[in-house]
This record gives C-alpha cells, structure tokens and sequence, in this order.
C-alpha cells in the first residue's frame, strides 16, 4: 500500500520540489552560507598563535609600515570615516574575484569605495551596492587596473589584477627593489594606501619596461572583516 | 517511479552529497580552483535519465552554488547550460562516455568563460582551471560507479 503510493505520487512531488527549488534559487535571498574546511582547521592546529590574533597583528604591523612611509613622503590622509562590514561570501568562480559585504546602501556605502583589510591597507574597491549588500572588486580580479608607486623614489607603476597580481609599465631607468612598498595613486582612491609589497622584478616580455610581482599581507580566503570608507 | 529510477534517485542523492562535500573543501593552497558546479552539471547530465530527477539535482546544484542573495547571471547561464547539455545527450548519446564528459566539460568551460571574462580564454588560468576540472569530473565519476554498484 506504502509503496503503490509512493510510485503514485512520486511525480508529482518531484515537480514540486522542483518548482520550490526553481523559487528558492531565482526568487528568494535565501542562499547556503558555505564553511571553508579541512585547509584552515589544520593549519590552526599547528599554530601557537590563535588565527584572530595572528591576523591582528599583521594588520598592525603594515599599518605601522604605512605610517612610516607616509611620514617619509609628506602624505596625509583626508578624513574619511571608515566602516566595518563581514565578508559574508567569494565569488566561486575563477572568472572574477569578488568579495560580497553585509552592508550595503543602507550603511551608506557607494560604487567607488576603498575597501581595506586594516586602517591603511587595500583590498579592493566595491562596485555594485544593493540595500544591504555590496560586492567589491578584489585586486584579484583580472579586469582591475590600479595607477601605484613603489618604494622610497615613489616609482610610478600600473597594478594589473588577477590570480597573481603584477606591477606593469615600471620605466626601465628607474630603481626599484625587491620588499618596496606598494602604495595606491589612483585619483578616485585615498593616495597612499599600501597594495603589498614587491616580491620579484623582471623586464615584461617585450623588454620594453620591468614588471614586478606582489606579495599581499593577507589570503584573500581567510578575509572575514573588513574596512569600507565613506567619504 | 519504476525500481530503475528509484535506484536512480538514490545514486542521484549519493553524487550530491559527494558533490557538496568537494564544493566546500578548502582550496586555498590553488590560485585556482576547479569549476565543481560545472563539473556536477555536465556528471548529472550525462548519468541522470529521468528529466524529472535531473531538474531537481541541477536545482539543488545551483541553489548549493548560490553565493549572494540576489540570483546572478552566473548561475541563470549554468542552469541553461545544464538543460541544454541534458536535452542534447538524451537526444543524442546513447552511452554514457568518459571521454564525452570531458569534452562537455570543455565546452561548457569556454561558453562560461566567453560569456564572463572572454579575454581569459587563451590563459594559463583557463587550461588549469580545465585540468582541474578533469581531475573533479574523474574523481565524481568514480563515485558515481561505486553508487551504481551500491545501489543496482
């Protein structure tokens, strides 16, 4: 009898789980929030230091680089009030590398704003707001092109975003060493923010300039918490 | 529901619970990763034989893949993919082929990537992401052998 009805009604209950389903994805803003194990758990295990607290410190520590720099290059900051907003998700894909916030427009945040992983240092820029989410373009992210300066002469340079993130269109004349900090120059960003420091310097494939690749103080996987200025 | 497909649903459940449990395995060692809910679409679409059934596990599939709460383009392009892909093989192949999968994934791969970051297409990411992918789709494919001679 059991079983007459479940062969029965089988069908049917497959179409509504499918309609729901169909709803449940396209229609609702209810989503998996997904856990990132075995990799992080492990690494926890073999470290002294409690993960937070690790990361506080290194957040610290090139904020302190950033002010010795700026100090040095006569740069100010303007005052701009600052947000913090969890990284709720990553994008899945290796298309782009995007980070999604739980702030959005109702936290004030627009297109256009810095996001830093401390006070003085640069994750990405958001560029899409909703109400109360935003998704920002990580310097991860192949399509993103930042103008930068490197080092104690202020080199001018072309941050290129992707997978491994690189410094292009560096003039060949000028001077720049490995563990030189990295700092934003874009007209739409806070001048000075640190992107990383170099890690490695050649000349591109045309031998025409030098390139550089980067080192960043953080994993963009492990980011949880982040700063959003507001201007 | 004859017995064939209720075997169906249960290897069905079995590859997407090994699914998920790869869909959330750290990949943070690999500047890249591979593509999984690509990978689980072109799988089903090629082991599944009742329609109905592929519909629900490519929803559970997207919906599982869902990463913010607003529904991206990104998603709308795999689920039409999937359909697609599904319509095709039932029409089309008769066996199920290793050597068709990849090639599915291959294709599916270049349609993702023309549409979302066309001037990655000819990178090294792209063939690693590929390899990756290969290595998923063999992985889950062994999986789905062990779950057919569970449940035959």
């Amino acid at each position: 009898m059991l079983y007459m009805f479940h062969t029965r009604y089988i069908k049917p209950v497959l179409i509504v789980i499918c309609l729901s389903l169909g709803v449940g994805v396209f229609a609702t803003p209810l989503f998996a929030s997904k856990p990132n194990f075995l990799l992080g758990d492990i690494q926890a295990l073999f470290s002294s230091v409690p993960q937070e607290q690790q990361q506080n410190l290194i957040k610290q520590n090139e904020d302190l680089k950033n002010v010795l720099y700026a100090s040095q290059h006569e740069i100010t900051f303007n005052q701009t009030q600052v947000i913090s907003a969890k990284v709720f998700s990553l994008y899945p894909f290796n298309t782009k590398n995007r980070l999604f916030l739980d702030k959005g427009l109702g936290a004030r945040i627009s297109t256009g704003n810095a996001v830093l992983f401390s006070d003085r240092v640069l994750v990405g820029q958001v560029v899409t707001v909703r109400q109360n989410t935003s998704e920002v373009q990580s310097i991860f992210d192949g399509n993103l092109t930042i103008p930068v300066r490197m080092g104690s002469d202020e080199v001018n340079g072309l941050l290129r975003g992707g997978v491994n993130p690189r410094i292009t269109l560096i003039d060949k004349t000028k001077k720049v060493q490995i563990g030189d900090l990295i700092t934003s120059a874009a007209k739409d960003l806070p001048y000075g923010l640190t992107i990383g420091s170099v890690r490695e310097v050649h000349e591109d494939s045309l031998g025409a300039f030098l390139e550089a690749s980067i080192d960043t103080p953080y994993t963009i996987n492990d980011l949880r918490t982040v700063l959003v200025t507001i201007l | 529901m004859n017995s064939l497909s209720r075997n169906e649903l249960w290897r069905g459940v079995f590859i997407f619970v090994a699914i998920l449990i790869l869909s959330v395995a750290s990949f943070t060692t690999l500047p890249i990763k591979p593509n999984i809910y690509l990978v689980a679409i072109v799988l089903l679409a090629f082991v599944m034989q009742e329609p109905l059934l592929y519909g629900v596990f490519l929803l559970g599939v997207i919906g599982w893949a869902k990463y913010t709460p607003a529904s991206t383009m990104e998603l709308l392009v795999l689920g039409i993919m999937g359909v697609v892909l599904f319509m095709l093989r039932k029409g089309l192949v008769r066996e199920t082929h290793i050597v068709l999968m990849g090639g599915s994934v291959l294709i599916l791969q270049l349609i993702f990537w023309g549409v979302f970051f066309a001037q990655g297409i000819f990178s090294v990411l792209f063939f690693m992401e590929f390899f990756y992918n290969i290595l998923a789709l063999l992985l889950l494919y062994g999986v789905w052998l062990w779950a057919k001679k569970i449940f035959s």
